[in-house]
């Protein structure tokens, strides 16, 4: 699905990313922890092209081919999604007036606008966001958990090859926290990719990766399956850097 | 006499004097550049004097607005004496409103409006049609009863594009106690007008004004807006949205002068500016040694869509007492990257996402507006003017 060679990213003068390798296969879940600070964020936004990060090394290729030079909406329209860990405030745009826009480019012409306002209440509905909420203009004034409901009403709504989950479960009550892992055991299935950042040992329990990356000072320094989460867990990355030095 | 000595109110003693040490040289130049000025318009403008017969009548309202019993919206009789619609026992039609040949308009609100007065039930007065200038300004009085309530759509346009006018209106609006009043003035004049419109309100004990101004057409336009909260409790809320392109200049003056406690007002400014245009945001609180426990806040923002393009925001505050709750300030930005960012990566490129901001910054006024025609007439107006902008 997703291969990154030796990619290296600064932003402004400051190198970030030094040296990343991933490859993540078609319906994989993959899991990167790490230290705030480490590039892990930085990651997810490369991925999608944000403009503030500079490839200065190294290659992404997604589906065989290179979209290092892709415009950030373009990527999306292939099938990679971001939920955003702080997503921003857009007053004045109202939620459902986004997602319609949002859904139109993705898919096209492929649904009546009908169909549209049709999924995205019912999608809604299953994450007990109600009217009022598409009403409201976007993240503004959210909540820290009713930003993250949206985030995961999106990926429910634009159903991607690819999501990079940057943090959506950081702040989450366990309700939440079950919902988000829900939609996206829900959405799993042998072409659909995940590529999820998180601190939360709680949130691997309930969607079981294939795969643990942890990502340290811009470099990946260990990759294994759950039981590294638990070495994170019981030692802390310390131990870790020992052990890769 | 300097230039900003034009700006002068027999009644309310403001000169531009008080104003223009504040202004930046640019700006003088753009007063300077109007041709007009205060002076040419009615010396007396608190004053609506008796009128002659009328001849020359037009319809300035649309059709087949519906007056219930009641009704809100009569013509003043002290200005046009042979029309009454005030009583009736039933509901009745208007269909047609009339203006006298001096260009005079009088509008009297009524007492005793029913509690359940539905929202778009407003009246619009389109001003298309009318042949005003400098030479012979349109003078729109309103007079609102104690406790009557009223919308009323001021639609500033004309049907010409050539025209090379100046133009220019004056609105005079007396609230009495506990009067509700919203005034939605949309300007939408010929690209190559001049314009110059003004409104005096006077507020008294309990009395609410909403001014929700759409500034969006003429060349050089100048709005200027002078309200008195004279009574306890009065509150003024304005809410301005300002769109300039190419070459306009669109200019707000707003004041508020608090000369009662417990008075509240608020304004709010947003102008959209691109190509080489320019916006002035003018905003003056002034609260008197009177208006103890009052509270005035100010806002301005501007996006400048353009490296060309300028804002110019002179926010100010006079408070001669204490115990009183202010604010102001002024932003100016350009759209957000990260805001634009967030809308790529659904899919959205970038000039949809640009357009989606634009609109974001317009729309939440534009939907205060409850009349269906002037409402997409509006927003078909926006979208004409702002989709000029690839950015």
């Amino acid at each position: 699905m997703i291969d990154i060679k030796d990619l290296s990213v600064k932003v402004e003068s400051t190198a970030i990313l030094k040296g990343i390798n991933l490859n993540i296969g078609p319906g994989e879940v993959h899991v990167v922890m790490g230290r705030n600070g480490s590039g892990k964020t930085t990651l997810a936004h490369t991925i999608l092209g944000n403009p503030n990060y500079q490839i200065t090394a190294g290659s992404i290729n997604f589906e065989g081919k290179d979209i290092s030079n892709l415009k950030t909406h373009e990527r999306a329209k292939l099938g990679i999604f971001l939920g955003f860990q702080n997503p921003v405030a857009i007053p004045g745009v109202p939620v459902g007036n986004f997602l319609r826009t949002a859904m139109r480019n993705i898919y096209g012409d492929k649904y009546s606008a009908k169909e549209l306002r049709a999924q995205i209440k019912d999608e809604a509905k299953k994450l007990n966001i109600d009217d009022n909420t598409l009403r409201r203009y976007l993240n503004d004034g959210f909540s820290g958990g009713e930003k993250k409901r949206l985030e995961t009403l999106q990926l429910r709504l634009l159903k991607p090859k690819l999501s990079i989950l940057d943090e959506t479960d950081s702040g989450l009550d366990v309700d939440a926290l079950k919902r988000v892992a829900d939609s996206i055991n829900e959405l799993r299935n042998s072409s659909r990719s995940f590529l999820i950042i998180t601190h939360y040992r709680k949130m691997l329990d309930l969607i079981k990766p294939d795969k643990v990356h942890v990502l340290i000072d811009g470099k990946i320094i260990k990759v294994g399956n759950l039981s590294l989460a638990d070495l994170v867990e019981k030692e802390g990355y310390d131990s870790l850097i020992v052990d890769s030095v | 006499m300097s230039k900003h000595q034009i700006i002068q109110d027999n009644e309310n003693k403001i000169s531009g004097d008080r104003l223009s040490p504040l202004l930046p040289s640019k700006k003088e130049d753009a007063y300077r550049y109007f041709k007009f000025d205060y002076s040419k318009l009615n010396p007396n403008p608190g004053q609506l004097t008796q009128p002659k017969p009328n001849t020359n009548q037009t319809s300035i309202f649309e059709n087949s607005l519906i007056f219930k019993e009641n009704s809100k919206f009569t013509i003043n009789s002290d200005v046009f004496d042979n029309f009454d619609f005030s009583a009736s026992s039933s509901d009745f039609f208007i269909d047609r409103i009339y203006k006298n040949k001096s260009n005079r308009i009088g509008i009297r609100i009524a007492q005793s409006i029913p509690n359940e007065t539905p929202e778009d039930d407003v009246v619009v007065l389109d001003l298309t049609e009318i042949q005003f200038d400098v030479e012979n300004p349109i003078h729109i009085a309103i007079h609102a009863e104690k406790h009557s309530k009223g919308t009323l759509i001021i639609k500033w346009a004309e049907n010409r594009p050539e025209s090379e006018l100046i133009k220019s209106g004056l609105l005079n609006l007396i609230l009495q106690n506990g009067a509700n009043l919203k005034i939605q003035s949309v300007q939408c004049l010929s690209a190559k007008t001049d314009a110059f419109i003004r409104t005096q309100a006077h507020l008294e004990n309990n009395a609410v004004l909403e001014l929700n101004l759409f500034q969006f057409g003429g060349h050089k336009t100048q709005n200027r807006v002078i309200a008195n909260l004279a009574g306890h409790h009065s509150l003024l809320s304005i809410e301005a949205l300002q769109v300039a392109n190419q070459n306009q200049t669109i200019d707000l003056n707003l004041e508020a002068n608090h000369l009662s406690p417990d008075t509240k007002s608020t304004m709010i400014c947003t102008n959209i500016v691109d190509d080489h245009a320019e916006t002035v945001f003018n905003g003056l609180i002034n609260i008197t040694e009177k208006a103890t426990r009052s509270s005035a806040h100010q806002t301005n923002k501007n996006i400048l869509l353009n490296e060309y393009a300028s804002a110019y925001a002179l926010p100010k505050l006079e408070i001669d007492t204490d115990e009183v709750e202010c604010s102001h300030g002024s932003s100016t930005s350009t759209l957000d990257p990260e805001q634009i960012y967030y809308l790529n990566t659904r899919g959205v490129p970038e000039k949809e996402a640009r357009q989606m901001l634009i609109d974001g910054h317009a729309f939440p006024l534009i939907d205060k507006i409850k009349h269906q025609n002037t409402k997409l007439f509006l927003q078909d107006y926006f979208a004409n003017k702002t989709g000029l902008s690839n950015g």
